[in-house]
């Protein structure tokens, strides 16, 4: 359990490394496009494709960080109202249904790589494979973290103390 | 197929499921059940939703809002507005409506209003003996107008999915934004005059302009962002990332309040909040993909339009329906899943798709302040460390100001088309 805990850690450390980066480069990377139009006149062809490509990656990385700092929002209202042993329970639920559409991720994000794996990006002429990864990457990386989340929660549950939600 | 399609989803809502993923799951339990779409369309929405340059507007807005509330600007634009407007009675909570227009003017996202006008007001308000749940609550709504004033998050969301030119749904937002902060000042300063809220000395007019050039800098980050976008030099993108670059230069080099090491947590963050609006936006569209394909839009319509054509009482259920569904759900979805469904109707009966992406922001950006689930209520909360039954009774005049101001732009829709026409924009 503390060893399993420790290598999300870090690799949750890795992913944080990781978007902290690439939106430093997509910054420069746009602001480089804007550059380029007004100061040079001649545009890039490359910038916005390379751009988006990293948003796909932030969004799909950064979310599996909000997984784990389980800082998704959610409609709270109904199970408030539940006895505190049934929320808990509610909770271990939660994380079961979340690895289910994590896994559908992982499973489903690995098969489109074998089908766009051939097709080239119109202007950097990069495998589609790389950017399509991202859900795959991210998805994984959810997964475990909702896997251990929810074994935690378990464990809190059945010992009748809550997991603090922040 | 579409009982399963609703029916999972209010299963996962009601159960607490994080929105993305109750979306997603819903999505995947309409696409098993079909046993026609092959499940691996989930991914290939998901990626292609994402996979947008006009989006990428969503980061840099909250880049630059984070990088100026960290580089002491949102402080500066405080103690500018404190000496124009501080010395009516109530004062500071003019103060805190007007910074919020402000910075609502960096950038385009409620809660982070909240938070960085906030933070330095709410206290400032209690100790000049203001009631804790008015502070918070005036702060929670100001925060509001954050959505309303360019650039808005929703809005550039509004505009990716219809169509509709986000240069011209931020301008349609200015007059909106005014009239909402406007009915909030109005209820502030009655309640501040009941009260017996003083307001400080006069400032004199040495200290005004002191602290104008204090805050010029500050002041001239809209001027760019708005300027770019309509002067046609910059799309909404470029605008966003210009204004990164500004903020970032600003905080590290004149003001000197930015670190490197708080660089990182600004980036981190930021990408993590860009990332949980994405994730929404990537399994809604799943969700929306399969409502277009199943024609449930054109059923909806065909429903409401059998009940009524009379466009006053559709918009007025179409407003009822969305601050229902504001109280309870989150903005971004909210706009991803509704839009598809009810513009047809609206513009079948003649409202102007424009127009119409207001009334949505404005109905939604109530919802962030209505009891008991309101993202600006939470923030403010937490700043003030109020209970949440406190504010909600502090809040309700202002919900009722804000419902008067979405009436009056929904039946007047001179106030929103009218500054995007003059500018032969739209």
């Amino acid at each position: 359990m503390l060893f399993c805990r420790k290598m999300l850690d870090r690799a949750n450390a890795l992913a944080e490394y990781a978007v902290c980066g690439f939106l430093a480069v997509m910054v420069v990377v746009v602001f480089l496009q804007v550059i380029f139009r007004f100061v040079i006149r001649s545009s890039l062809p490359w910038s916005e494709e390379l751009a988006r490509y990293i948003m796909v990656w932030i969004t799909f990385l950064g979310a599996s960080i909000g997984v784990k700092r389980k800082s998704h929002i959610g409609v709270e209202a109904v199970v408030t109202l539940l006895p505190e042993r049934l929320r808990s329970w509610a909770a271990v639920f939660v994380h079961a249904v979340s690895c289910i559409f994590f896994a559908y991720m992982v499973i489903y994000g690995r098969a489109i790589l074998r089908v766009v794996g051939f097709q080239l990006s119109p202007a950097m002429e990069i495998s589609m494979a790389i950017p399509y990864s991202a859900v795959f990457a991210g998805g994984v990386l959810m997964f475990l973290h909702a896997f251990f989340q929810m074994f935690e929660q378990m464990f809190h549950a059945v010992s009748g103390r809550m997991v603090k939600n922040t | 197929m579409t009982a399963v399609l609703f029916g999972s989803l209010v299963f996962f809502f009601l159960l607490n499921v994080p929105i993305a993923v109750s979306i997603g799951l819903a999505s995947l339990a309409a696409i098993l059940w079909s046993g026609t779409i092959p499940p691996v369309v989930l991914v290939q929405k998901m990626f292609t939703a994402t996979d947008s340059f006009p989006l990428m507007a969503v980061p840099f807005f909250i880049l630059a809002g984070s990088l100026m509330e960290f580089g002491g600007i949102s402080r500066r634009l405080v103690n500018f507005a404190n000496s124009v407007v501080g010395r009516f009675s109530g004062g500071l909570a003019f103060v805190a409506i007007i910074a919020s227009m402000f910075f609502g003017a960096i950038s385009g996202a409620a809660a982070a209003c909240v938070a960085a006008i906030g933070t330095i007001l709410i206290p400032a308000m209690v100790r000049r003996g203001y009631d804790t749940p008015y502070a918070t609550a005036v702060q929670a709504t100001a925060g509001t107008l954050g959505v309303m004033i360019p650039p808005s998050i929703p809005m550039i969301i509004y505009g990716v999915l219809t169509g509709v030119s986000i240069g011209a749904l931020f301008m349609g937002g200015i007059l909106p934004g005014f009239l909402v902060g406007g009915s909030l000042m109005f209820v502030a300063w009655l309640i501040a005059r009941k009260k017996g809220y003083k307001g400080d000395e006069k400032a004199s007019g040495a200290k005004i302009w002191a602290t104008f050039k204090d805050a010029i800098l500050a002041l001239l980050m809209p001027v760019i962002i708005l300027g770019g976008i309509y002067g046609g030099v910059f799309t909404p993108t470029e605008a966003a990332v210009v204004a990164v670059i500004y903020g970032f230069i600003v905080g590290l080099f004149v003001y000197r309040e930015l670190s490197l090491s708080k660089l990182k947590d600004i980036l981190v963050n930021t990408s993590v909040s860009t990332a949980m609006i994405m994730f929404i936006i990537a399994t809604s569209s799943v969700f929306s993909w399969i409502l277009t394909a199943q024609r449930v839009p054109q059923a909806v319509a065909s429903a409401i339009l059998s009940f009524s054509t009379n466009p006053i009482v559709i918009l007025t259920l179409i407003n009822l329906l969305l601050l229902f569904i504001g109280t309870f759900m989150e903005t971004v979805a909210s706009i991803i899943i509704l839009v598809p469904v009810l513009l047809p109707v609206v513009t079948q009966i003649g409202v102007d798709p424009l127009h119409f992406g207001i009334i949505i922001v404005v109905n939604l950006a109530i919802g962030m302040v209505t009891p008991p689930l309101g993202v600006c209520l939470f923030v403010g909360c937490g700043i003030s460390g109020i209970t949440l039954e406190a504010i909600s009774k502090a809040v309700w005049p202002f919900i009722l100001s804000m419902i008067f101001a979405v009436l009056l732009l929904t039946y007047i829709p001179w106030i929103s088309i009218a500054l995007p026409r003059l500018a032969g924009i739209y």
